[in-house]
Protein backbone atom coordinates (compact mmCIF):
# COMPACT_ATOMS: atom_id res chain seq x y z
CA UNK A 1 0.00 0.00 0.00
CA UNK A 2 2.57 2.43 1.05
CA UNK A 3 4.69 1.63 -2.38
CA UNK A 4 1.74 2.05 -4.17
CA UNK A 5 1.14 5.68 -2.87
CA UNK A 6 4.91 6.58 -3.14
CA UNK A 7 4.64 5.68 -6.87
CA UNK A 8 1.88 7.93 -7.16
CA UNK A 9 3.72 11.24 -5.27
CA UNK A 10 7.06 10.68 -6.53
CA UNK A 11 6.02 11.94 -10.54
CA UNK A 12 3.52 13.99 -8.64
CA UNK A 13 6.32 15.88 -6.50
CA UNK A 14 8.54 15.85 -9.85
CA UNK A 15 6.12 16.92 -12.24
CA UNK A 16 4.98 19.63 -9.51
CA UNK A 17 8.32 20.93 -9.25
CA UNK A 18 9.29 21.21 -13.10
CA UNK A 19 6.03 22.97 -13.31
CA UNK A 20 7.06 25.50 -10.15
CA UNK A 21 10.64 26.03 -11.61
CA UNK A 22 9.81 26.68 -14.88
CA UNK A 23 6.81 29.48 -13.72
CA UNK A 24 9.73 31.08 -11.53
CA UNK A 25 11.51 31.38 -14.51
CA UNK A 26 8.70 32.98 -16.44
CA UNK A 27 8.26 35.65 -13.68
CA UNK A 28 12.20 36.82 -13.44
CA UNK A 29 13.04 36.84 -17.12
CA UNK A 30 9.08 38.24 -17.95
CA UNK A 31 10.54 41.19 -19.42
CA UNK A 32 12.98 39.20 -21.82
CA UNK A 33 10.71 37.09 -22.41
CA UNK A 34 7.58 39.27 -23.54
CA UNK A 35 10.06 41.24 -26.00
CA UNK A 36 11.36 38.49 -27.48
CA UNK A 37 7.91 36.87 -27.53
CA UNK A 38 6.15 39.77 -29.39
CA UNK A 39 8.93 40.60 -32.38
CA UNK A 40 6.92 38.59 -34.58
CA UNK A 41 7.95 36.85 -37.61
CA UNK A 42 10.85 33.80 -36.65
CA UNK A 43 10.05 34.83 -33.23
CA UNK A 44 5.77 33.64 -33.12
CA UNK A 45 7.54 30.16 -32.44
CA UNK A 46 8.56 31.67 -28.98
CA UNK A 47 4.98 31.88 -27.73
CA UNK A 48 3.63 28.86 -29.48
CA UNK A 49 6.54 26.77 -27.82
CA UNK A 50 6.37 28.30 -24.42
CA UNK A 51 1.99 27.41 -24.52
CA UNK A 52 2.95 23.42 -25.87
CA UNK A 53 6.35 23.17 -22.76
CA UNK A 54 4.28 24.42 -19.88
CA UNK A 55 0.65 22.47 -20.90
CA UNK A 56 2.94 19.40 -21.43
CA UNK A 57 4.48 19.88 -17.71
CA UNK A 58 1.62 21.85 -15.73
CA UNK A 59 -0.38 19.64 -17.48
CA UNK A 60 1.18 16.12 -16.60
CA UNK A 61 1.44 17.60 -12.43
CA UNK A 62 -2.67 17.98 -13.01
CA UNK A 63 -3.34 14.62 -14.31
CA UNK A 64 -1.14 12.85 -11.21
CA UNK A 65 -2.29 16.09 -8.42
CA UNK A 66 -6.36 15.34 -9.63
CA UNK A 67 -6.88 11.24 -8.60
CA UNK A 68 -4.48 12.37 -6.03
CA UNK A 69 -7.18 14.75 -4.27
CA UNK A 70 -10.17 12.36 -5.69
CA UNK A 71 -11.01 14.14 -8.84
CA UNK A 72 -11.69 11.08 -11.41
CA UNK A 73 -14.49 10.05 -13.93
CA UNK A 74 -16.14 7.46 -12.35
CA UNK A 75 -18.34 6.41 -15.50
CA UNK A 76 -16.42 5.72 -19.04
CA UNK A 77 -19.38 5.93 -20.68
CA UNK A 78 -20.19 5.98 -24.51
CA UNK A 79 -22.74 8.99 -24.91
CA UNK A 80 -23.74 7.90 -28.42
CA UNK B 1 9.08 43.56 -12.24
CA UNK B 2 10.48 46.46 -13.85
CA UNK B 3 7.20 48.39 -14.79
CA UNK B 4 9.67 50.88 -16.93
CA UNK B 5 11.02 48.24 -18.86
CA UNK B 6 7.46 46.66 -19.34
CA UNK B 7 6.43 50.04 -20.26
CA UNK B 8 8.39 50.30 -23.57
CA UNK B 9 5.77 47.77 -24.96
CA UNK B 10 3.13 50.36 -24.26
CA UNK B 11 0.56 47.55 -25.14
CA UNK B 12 1.19 45.26 -21.90
CA UNK B 13 -0.15 45.41 -18.68
CA UNK B 14 2.27 45.31 -15.57
CA UNK B 15 1.92 42.44 -13.44
CA UNK B 16 1.22 42.31 -9.67
CA UNK B 17 0.68 39.82 -6.94
CA UNK B 18 -3.30 41.09 -7.05
CA UNK B 19 -3.37 40.59 -11.19
CA UNK B 20 -1.33 37.47 -10.82
CA UNK B 21 -4.00 35.63 -8.37
CA UNK B 22 -6.99 37.11 -10.42
CA UNK B 23 -5.79 35.54 -13.64
CA UNK B 24 -5.17 32.34 -12.06
CA UNK B 25 -8.69 32.53 -10.49
CA UNK B 26 -10.28 33.21 -13.67
CA UNK B 27 -8.00 30.34 -15.62
CA UNK B 28 -9.30 27.54 -13.16
CA UNK B 29 -12.96 28.76 -13.56
CA UNK B 30 -12.52 29.16 -17.50
CA UNK B 31 -10.65 25.54 -17.73
CA UNK B 32 -13.17 23.98 -15.44
CA UNK B 33 -16.36 25.70 -17.47
CA UNK B 34 -15.01 24.74 -20.76
CA UNK B 35 -13.92 21.35 -19.70
CA UNK B 36 -17.70 20.92 -18.93
CA UNK B 37 -19.21 22.92 -21.57
CA UNK B 38 -16.67 22.27 -24.74
CA UNK B 39 -16.44 26.15 -25.25
CA UNK B 40 -12.84 27.89 -24.55
CA UNK B 41 -13.93 29.64 -21.50
CA UNK B 42 -12.37 32.88 -23.23
CA UNK B 43 -16.16 33.99 -22.57
CA UNK B 44 -14.91 34.75 -19.21
CA UNK B 45 -11.70 35.20 -19.78
CA UNK B 46 -11.71 37.76 -22.54
CA UNK B 47 -13.88 39.87 -20.25
CA UNK B 48 -11.77 39.02 -17.08
CA UNK B 49 -8.40 40.12 -18.73
CA UNK B 50 -10.14 43.10 -20.27
CA UNK B 51 -11.40 44.04 -16.59
CA UNK B 52 -7.86 44.29 -15.45
CA UNK B 53 -7.05 47.06 -18.42
CA UNK B 54 -5.42 44.57 -20.81
CA UNK B 55 -6.88 45.43 -24.06
CA UNK B 56 -9.16 43.63 -26.10
CA UNK B 57 -6.38 42.62 -29.28
CA UNK B 58 -4.22 41.55 -26.56
CA UNK B 59 -7.03 39.89 -24.15
CA UNK B 60 -8.38 38.19 -27.16
CA UNK B 61 -4.65 37.22 -28.30
CA UNK B 62 -3.44 35.87 -25.50
CA UNK B 63 -6.28 33.33 -24.96
CA UNK B 64 -6.16 31.98 -28.03
CA UNK B 65 -2.59 31.10 -26.88
CA UNK B 66 -4.08 29.28 -24.30
CA UNK B 67 -6.89 27.62 -25.42
CA UNK B 68 -5.13 24.97 -28.08
CA UNK B 69 -3.01 23.38 -25.24
CA UNK B 70 -6.11 23.54 -22.84
CA UNK B 71 -8.57 22.22 -25.68
CA UNK B 72 -5.89 19.38 -26.95
CA UNK B 73 -5.84 17.80 -22.95
CA UNK B 74 -9.53 18.30 -22.32
CA UNK B 75 -9.70 16.68 -25.88
CA UNK B 76 -7.49 13.51 -25.16
CA UNK B 77 -9.48 12.92 -22.10
CA UNK B 78 -13.28 13.09 -23.59
CA UNK B 79 -11.77 10.94 -25.94
CA UNK B 80 -10.73 8.43 -23.32
CA UNK B 81 -14.29 8.83 -21.88
CA UNK B 82 -15.92 7.88 -25.88
CA UNK B 83 -17.53 11.18 -25.84
CA UNK B 84 -15.11 12.83 -29.15
CA UNK B 85 -16.54 12.33 -32.95
CA UNK B 86 -13.05 13.08 -34.27
CA UNK B 87 -13.89 13.05 -37.77
CA UNK B 88 -16.68 15.30 -37.15
CA UNK B 89 -14.30 17.45 -35.27
CA UNK B 90 -11.21 18.00 -38.05
CA UNK B 91 -13.65 18.82 -40.46
CA UNK B 92 -15.42 21.79 -38.80
CA UNK B 93 -11.94 22.63 -37.40
CA UNK B 94 -10.91 22.76 -41.40
CA UNK B 95 -13.79 25.01 -41.83
CA UNK B 96 -12.87 27.07 -38.80
CA UNK B 97 -9.65 27.74 -39.62
CA UNK B 98 -10.40 29.77 -42.87
CA UNK B 99 -13.33 31.39 -40.48
CA UNK B 100 -10.06 32.47 -38.26
CA UNK B 101 -8.50 34.06 -40.78
CA UNK B 102 -11.40 36.35 -42.13
CA UNK B 103 -11.84 37.09 -38.24
CA UNK B 104 -8.63 38.65 -37.78
CA UNK B 105 -7.97 40.41 -40.70
CA UNK B 106 -11.51 42.23 -39.77
CA UNK B 107 -9.82 42.99 -35.99
CA UNK B 108 -6.54 44.07 -37.24
CA UNK B 109 -8.64 46.82 -39.50
CA UNK B 110 -10.66 47.61 -36.91
CA UNK B 111 -7.75 48.34 -34.78
CA UNK B 112 -6.20 50.35 -36.85
CA UNK B 113 -8.84 52.91 -37.63
CA UNK B 114 -10.39 52.96 -34.10
CA UNK B 115 -7.44 51.87 -31.71
CA UNK B 116 -7.74 49.71 -28.64
CA UNK B 117 -11.27 51.47 -27.47
CA UNK B 118 -12.78 50.94 -31.11
CA UNK B 119 -11.31 47.25 -30.77
CA UNK B 120 -12.86 46.99 -27.04
CA UNK B 121 -16.40 48.59 -28.55
CA UNK B 122 -16.32 45.72 -31.00
CA UNK B 123 -15.31 42.47 -28.77
CA UNK B 124 -18.02 43.53 -26.30
CA UNK B 125 -20.79 44.04 -28.65
CA UNK B 126 -20.38 41.00 -30.55
CA UNK B 127 -20.40 39.11 -27.03
CA UNK B 128 -23.64 40.99 -25.99
CA UNK B 129 -25.12 40.32 -29.32
CA UNK B 130 -24.01 36.64 -29.18
CA UNK B 131 -24.16 35.90 -25.62
CA UNK B 132 -27.81 37.19 -25.21
CA UNK B 133 -29.22 35.14 -29.25
CA UNK B 134 -27.36 31.50 -28.19
CA UNK B 135 -27.57 32.21 -24.43
CA UNK B 136 -31.36 32.61 -24.45
CA UNK B 137 -32.29 29.42 -27.28
CA UNK B 138 -29.72 26.95 -24.96
CA UNK B 139 -31.03 28.11 -21.22
CA UNK B 140 -34.68 27.71 -22.77
CA UNK B 141 -33.80 24.35 -23.78
CA UNK B 142 -32.52 23.16 -20.48
CA UNK B 143 -34.97 24.27 -18.92
CA UNK B 144 -37.81 22.62 -21.47
CA UNK B 145 -35.82 18.95 -20.56
CA UNK B 146 -35.53 19.33 -16.96
CA UNK B 147 -39.54 19.76 -16.91
CA UNK B 148 -40.16 17.16 -19.23
CA UNK B 149 -40.08 13.61 -17.42
CA UNK B 150 -37.96 11.87 -19.97
CA UNK B 151 -34.46 13.79 -19.43
CA UNK B 152 -33.01 12.12 -22.48
CA UNK B 153 -32.02 14.59 -25.04
CA UNK B 154 -33.50 14.54 -28.68
CA UNK B 155 -32.79 15.24 -31.93
CA UNK B 156 -34.29 18.57 -32.97
CA UNK B 157 -36.81 18.97 -36.23
CA UNK B 158 -33.97 20.79 -37.70
CA UNK B 159 -31.28 18.59 -37.19
CA UNK B 160 -33.66 15.79 -38.62
CA UNK B 161 -34.58 17.94 -41.96
CA UNK B 162 -30.24 19.13 -41.90
CA UNK B 163 -29.67 15.11 -42.07
CA UNK B 164 -31.97 14.52 -45.14
CA UNK B 165 -30.26 17.51 -47.13
CA UNK B 166 -28.71 15.30 -49.70
CA UNK B 167 -25.61 16.99 -51.48
CA UNK B 168 -22.20 15.61 -52.34
CA UNK B 169 -20.14 14.99 -50.59
CA UNK B 170 -22.27 12.89 -47.48
CA UNK B 171 -20.01 12.00 -45.15
CA UNK B 172 -20.99 9.41 -42.17
CA UNK B 173 -20.56 10.62 -38.57
CA UNK B 174 -20.40 8.13 -36.15
CA UNK B 175 -21.53 9.97 -33.20
CA UNK B 176 -24.28 11.20 -35.14
CA UNK B 177 -25.01 8.16 -36.76
CA UNK B 178 -26.53 9.57 -39.70
CA UNK B 179 -24.58 11.13 -43.18
CA UNK B 180 -24.58 14.57 -43.55
CA UNK B 181 -23.62 16.84 -45.93
CA UNK B 182 -20.42 18.97 -46.22
CA UNK B 183 -22.24 22.27 -47.07
CA UNK B 184 -23.59 21.83 -43.80
CA UNK B 185 -20.77 21.41 -41.54
CA UNK B 186 -18.27 23.92 -43.25
CA UNK B 187 -20.62 27.17 -42.63
CA UNK B 188 -21.44 25.44 -39.30
CA UNK B 189 -17.37 24.88 -39.02
CA UNK B 190 -16.79 28.64 -40.68
CA UNK B 191 -19.07 30.83 -38.37
CA UNK B 192 -17.31 28.85 -35.60
CA UNK B 193 -13.82 30.40 -36.25
CA UNK B 194 -15.08 33.68 -37.65
CA UNK B 195 -16.80 33.97 -33.82
CA UNK B 196 -13.61 32.65 -32.20
CA UNK B 197 -10.78 35.24 -33.81
CA UNK B 198 -13.74 37.97 -32.91
CA UNK B 199 -14.08 37.19 -29.41
CA UNK B 200 -11.86 34.25 -28.67
CA UNK B 201 -14.94 31.60 -28.09
CA UNK B 202 -16.09 29.54 -31.23
CA UNK B 203 -17.93 27.36 -28.80
CA UNK B 204 -21.34 29.70 -29.26
CA UNK B 205 -21.66 28.89 -32.61
CA UNK B 206 -19.85 25.32 -32.85
CA UNK B 207 -21.51 23.82 -29.70
CA UNK B 208 -25.09 24.79 -30.13
CA UNK B 209 -24.74 24.30 -34.40
CA UNK B 210 -23.48 20.55 -33.47
CA UNK B 211 -26.16 20.04 -31.04
CA UNK B 212 -29.20 21.78 -33.01
CA UNK B 213 -28.13 21.72 -36.49
CA UNK B 214 -26.27 18.48 -36.90
CA UNK B 215 -28.47 16.50 -34.10
CA UNK B 216 -25.35 15.09 -31.86
CA UNK B 217 -26.00 14.75 -27.83
CA UNK B 218 -24.80 17.84 -25.85
CA UNK B 219 -22.12 15.60 -24.53
CA UNK B 220 -20.67 14.67 -27.68
CA UNK B 221 -21.17 18.25 -29.08
CA UNK B 222 -19.56 19.76 -26.48
CA UNK B 223 -16.68 17.13 -26.49
CA UNK B 224 -16.03 17.62 -30.40
CA UNK B 225 -15.74 21.24 -30.01
CA UNK B 226 -12.37 20.78 -27.71
CA UNK B 227 -11.04 19.00 -31.08
CA UNK B 228 -12.34 22.19 -33.19
CA UNK B 229 -10.38 24.68 -30.47
CA UNK B 230 -7.28 23.00 -30.84
CA UNK B 231 -6.62 23.23 -34.14
CA UNK B 232 -8.46 26.64 -34.99
CA UNK B 233 -6.67 27.69 -31.77
CA UNK B 234 -3.02 26.85 -32.95
CA UNK B 235 -3.36 28.44 -36.09
CA UNK B 236 -5.17 31.06 -34.50
CA UNK B 237 -2.17 31.79 -32.57
CA UNK B 238 0.25 31.45 -34.96
CA UNK B 239 -1.39 34.09 -36.91
CA UNK B 240 -1.59 36.70 -33.59
CA UNK B 241 1.91 35.99 -32.49
CA UNK B 242 3.14 37.21 -36.17
CA UNK B 243 1.49 40.88 -35.39
CA UNK B 244 3.42 39.97 -32.04
CA UNK B 245 0.15 40.48 -29.94
CA UNK B 246 0.43 37.80 -27.64
CA UNK B 247 1.08 38.67 -23.81
CA UNK B 248 2.88 35.47 -22.61
CA UNK B 249 2.90 35.90 -19.24
CA UNK B 250 -0.59 35.84 -18.87
CA UNK B 251 -1.44 32.86 -21.34
CA UNK B 252 0.93 30.79 -18.85
CA UNK B 253 -0.83 32.21 -15.81
CA UNK B 254 -4.18 31.40 -17.29
CA UNK B 255 -2.76 27.86 -18.24
CA UNK B 256 -1.59 27.46 -14.95
CA UNK B 257 -5.38 27.57 -13.83
CA UNK B 258 -7.20 26.32 -16.46
CA UNK B 259 -5.43 22.74 -16.86
CA UNK B 260 -6.28 21.89 -13.53
CA UNK B 261 -9.76 22.96 -14.44
CA UNK B 262 -10.44 21.71 -17.91
CA UNK B 263 -9.89 17.96 -16.21
CA UNK B 264 -11.98 18.92 -13.18
CA UNK B 265 -14.71 19.64 -15.41
CA UNK B 266 -14.42 16.90 -18.18
CA UNK B 267 -14.75 14.42 -15.29
CA UNK B 268 -17.63 16.41 -14.23
CA UNK B 269 -19.89 15.81 -17.44
CA UNK B 270 -19.79 12.17 -16.79
CA UNK B 271 -21.80 12.33 -13.41
CA UNK B 272 -24.58 14.73 -14.90
CA UNK B 273 -27.68 14.83 -16.76
CA UNK B 274 -27.22 16.44 -20.21
CA UNK B 275 -29.62 18.93 -19.92
CA UNK B 276 -27.29 20.39 -16.43
CA UNK B 277 -24.60 21.21 -19.22
CA UNK B 278 -27.11 22.72 -21.19
CA UNK B 279 -28.26 25.03 -17.99
CA UNK B 280 -24.54 25.90 -16.87
CA UNK B 281 -23.49 26.94 -20.13
CA UNK B 282 -27.13 29.40 -20.83
CA UNK B 283 -26.93 30.59 -17.06
CA UNK B 284 -23.35 31.44 -17.78
CA UNK B 285 -23.88 33.25 -21.48
CA UNK B 286 -26.50 35.46 -20.22
CA UNK B 287 -24.78 36.59 -17.27
CA UNK B 288 -21.64 37.29 -18.67
CA UNK B 289 -23.73 39.12 -21.90
CA UNK B 290 -24.98 41.44 -18.77
CA UNK B 291 -21.67 42.22 -17.43
CA UNK B 292 -20.63 43.09 -20.54
CA UNK B 293 -23.54 45.19 -21.43
CA UNK B 294 -22.20 47.44 -18.43
CA UNK B 295 -18.98 47.70 -20.27
CA UNK B 296 -19.55 49.58 -23.37
CA UNK B 297 -20.58 52.96 -21.94
CA UNK B 298 -17.08 53.33 -20.98
CA UNK B 299 -15.63 52.61 -24.70
CA UNK B 300 -18.18 54.64 -26.24
CA UNK B 301 -16.86 57.65 -23.60
CA UNK B 302 -13.23 56.57 -24.85
CA UNK B 303 -14.37 57.14 -28.68
CA UNK B 304 -16.15 60.47 -27.72
CA UNK B 305 -19.34 59.15 -29.04
CA UNK B 306 -20.97 59.39 -26.08
CA UNK B 307 -19.26 61.33 -23.37
CA UNK B 308 -20.52 60.47 -19.89
CA UNK B 309 -19.26 61.41 -16.33
CA UNK B 310 -15.64 59.46 -14.58
CA UNK B 311 -17.88 58.65 -11.08
CA UNK B 312 -20.72 56.95 -13.62
CA UNK B 313 -17.99 54.73 -15.72
CA UNK B 314 -16.60 54.08 -12.53
CA UNK B 315 -19.42 52.75 -10.81
CA UNK B 316 -20.87 50.98 -13.83
CA UNK B 317 -17.16 49.46 -14.11
CA UNK B 318 -17.32 47.74 -10.68
CA UNK B 319 -20.66 46.52 -11.33
CA UNK B 320 -19.50 44.66 -14.92
CA UNK B 321 -16.68 43.24 -12.74
CA UNK B 322 -18.77 42.19 -9.59
CA UNK B 323 -21.46 40.50 -11.63
CA UNK B 324 -18.69 39.07 -13.44
CA UNK B 325 -17.01 37.43 -10.34
CA UNK B 326 -19.83 36.28 -9.18
CA UNK B 327 -20.94 34.51 -12.46
CA UNK B 328 -18.26 32.90 -12.92
CA UNK B 329 -18.04 32.12 -8.65
CA UNK B 330 -21.91 30.38 -9.16
CA UNK B 331 -20.80 28.73 -12.29
CA UNK B 332 -17.49 26.68 -10.90
CA UNK B 333 -19.34 26.10 -7.37
CA UNK B 334 -23.03 24.68 -9.61
CA UNK B 335 -19.94 22.30 -11.82
CA UNK B 336 -18.55 21.41 -8.16
CA UNK B 337 -21.50 20.39 -6.70
CA UNK B 338 -23.23 18.17 -9.09
CA UNK B 339 -19.78 16.61 -9.46
CA UNK B 340 -20.02 15.64 -5.47
CA UNK B 341 -23.76 14.93 -5.94
CA UNK B 342 -23.23 13.00 -9.15
CA UNK B 343 -20.37 10.78 -6.91
CA UNK B 344 -22.66 10.38 -4.01
CA UNK B 345 -25.51 8.92 -6.08
CA UNK B 346 -23.11 6.41 -7.77
CA UNK B 347 -22.03 5.17 -4.45
CA UNK B 348 -25.56 5.04 -2.88
CA UNK B 349 -26.55 3.20 -6.16
CA UNK B 350 -23.67 0.98 -5.59
CA UNK B 351 -24.25 0.33 -1.87
CA UNK B 352 -28.06 -0.51 -2.86
CA UNK B 353 -26.95 -3.01 -5.88
CA UNK B 354 -24.68 -4.44 -3.13
CA UNK B 355 -27.17 -5.33 -0.52
CA UNK B 356 -29.48 -6.82 -3.15
CA UNK B 357 -26.95 -8.81 -4.50
CA UNK B 358 -25.91 -10.21 -0.81
CA UNK B 359 -29.48 -10.91 -0.15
Amino acid sequence: MKKENNKKIIPLVMWGALSLSSYLMIYLFQTDLLFYATRGGFFSAVPILFAFYFSFVHGAFASYLLPFIGVEAITKKEAH
Amino acid sequence: MEGNSIGILSNFITLDPANILFLLFVGFVGGLVSGFIGSGGAFVLTPGMMSIGVPGTIAVASNMCHKFPKSMVGAYKRWKYGQVDIKLGLIMAISAILGVQVGIQIQEVILKTWGNAGSNLYVSTMFIIVLTIVGAYVFKDALNMAKSKNAKEETTALAKRIQSINIPPMIYFGKVGAKISFWVTFPIGFCTGLLAATIAVGGFIGVPGMIYVLGVTSTVGTATELVIAFVMGLVGSVKWAMSGMIDIRLTLIILAGSLIGVQIGAAATTFVKPYLIKFVMGFIMLLVAGSRILAVPQYLNELNIVPMEKQVLTALDQTSFIIMSLTLLAGALIIVFSMIRGKREIKRANAIAEVRVND
